[in-house]
């Protein structure tokens, strides 16, 4: 009998892409509301600089940089979406959970320093690898910003 | 004053439809798309193969590779058998039909792209009269005629290219299956209504060649004793083509009658090493 073992593979990649491709995220997901909670004291602002009457103790660079992977079915998924346009659903969660790791690295970072709020917050993006025929690998989110301590 | 930031919210940013949901729909319809894609292709290659020259399958054939011919006493012999045939056919000048053979037992015999047509050691020693083996060859001949290669190609390659646009940039594996890469001339799949066209082409050639259609049974006969005999030495050639048995059945109500006294109609093969050959 004429077995299709290429049609196979692929279905066994995507199967494992989505088995642990979904077990990540959840685990991940779980992993950074309960950091979010831990670390809320340390605020973080889009101002460039702090109101006038902080008492500014010291002020530092702070960063947290994170590289998400994309998995097999997911990037099938992306694949299938390119035809049909719309929400990419699948890379959407990917990169909200690069870019709020990244926050909570930057914040664990500003943390060991005793900071108390993160002011002038930006962000980078960049794709680390492009898999075959171009397709996202992983993303890169980096978080940085001015750490403040003010007593 | 005071300051905080709110907590976020886990769905603002994060779609609640089940991803399985999703790449249900998605995947539906790429393959509808696909399908109608391909179905169009498909439809339309044998008015466009019309249009495409002899010349340029002969040139494609030697980019994908093709082997030389090998001079040799069975090569002449067959070549000159291939030619014979080819002169009945009624075909443009443009096709020529270059005949390979292989000192392999293999028992088949394949056309394809640019009139390559390959004999192996295995078939052609196996049939008794030039009559049988000038069936093969005029059914291989046939396909080539009926430009049923590039046509092949073209399924294939409809196949392919609608895949790759659709699932492109993640499966390759799916790519590759349907253009394949140097295996591509050798497995060309013909429909089975080329094959059965190939046959009656054949047929009506051989008759027109030696005035009568007798001998050419003893090909089906051997087909159909070895798939009686051994299923797993079948080739992947004679499991598309239409069942033995049946190809016998048509041939036989074409000859109606007129060839039992064989032998003084048949010439005999001068490569036949008896039908156990190899």
């Amino acid at each position: 009998m004429y077995i299709p073992y290429d049609i196979l593979i692929i279905i066994a990649f995507l199967m494992l892409g989505y088995g642990f491709g979904q077990l990540a995220e959840k685990k991940h997901y779980r992993s950074i509301r309960q950091r979010e909670t831990m670390l809320k004291d340390i605020l973080i602002f889009g101002a460039k600089s702090p109101p006038a009457d902080w008492p500014i103790v010291t002020s530092e660079l702070v960063h947290g940089n994170v590289v998400v992977s994309v998995d097999y079915f997911k990037r099938f998924l992306f694949s299938l979406r390119n035809i049909f346009g719309g929400r990419v659903e699948a890379y959407e969660s990917l990169i909200d959970r690069g870019r709020r790791e990244a926050v909570l690295r930057m914040k664990q970072h500003a943390l060991r320093l005793n900071s108390d709020a993160i002011f002038n917050i930006k962000f980078e993006t960049s794709a680390v690898s492009r898999g075959f025929s171009s397709s996202l690998g992983s993303v890169e989110v980096f978080a940085y910003g001015t750490a403040i301590k003010t007593s | 004053m005071k300051y905080q930031n709110p907590r976020i919210d886990n769905d603002i940013n994060v779609v609640s439809e089940h991803p399985l949901k999703t790449f249900a729909k998605l995947l539906l319809m790429a393959t509808l798309l696909a399908l109608a894609i391909i179905v169009l292709l498909n439809f339309s290659i044998p008015y466009v193969v019309k249009f495409i020259p002899f010349k340029f399958e002969a040139a494609l054939a030697d980019r994908f590779g093709m082997t030389k011919i090998v001079p040799s006493k069975q090569q002449s012999y067959l070549q000159d058998l291939a030619d014979r045939i080819l002169a009945q056919t009624g075909a443009s000048d443009e096709i020529r039909i270059r005949l390979h053979y292989s000192d392999q037992d293999t028992v088949n015999a394949y056309a394809t792209l640019g009139g390559n047509v390959f004999f192996f050691k295995g078939l052609v020693e196996k049939l008794k009269s030039e009559q049988a083996l000038a069936m093969v060859m005029a059914h291989e001949i046939a396909h080539i005629v009926n430009r049923d290669p590039i046509k092949a190609l073209g399924r294939g390659l409809s196949t392919a290219i609608a895949l790759s646009a659709i699932f492109g940039s993640s499966d390759n594996a799916l790519i590759r299956r349907f253009v394949g890469s140097g295996e591509t001339l050798t497995t060309l799949k013909y429909t089975r209504d080329h094959e059965a066209r190939a046959d009656a082409d054949g047929y009506d050639w051989i008759n027109r060649l030696y005035g009568h259609g007798c001998g050419a049974e003893e090909l089906f006969v051997l087909f159909e004793r070895m798939h009686s005999d051994d299923e797993s030495r079948l080739t992947q050639i004679f499991i598309t083509h239409p069942y033995a048995s049946k190809r016998l059945q048509r041939i036989r109500e074409n000859q109606a009658g007129a060839c039992s006294d064989n032998d003084s109609k048949t010439n005999a093969n001068p490569l036949y090493r008896g039908s156990d050959a190899g």
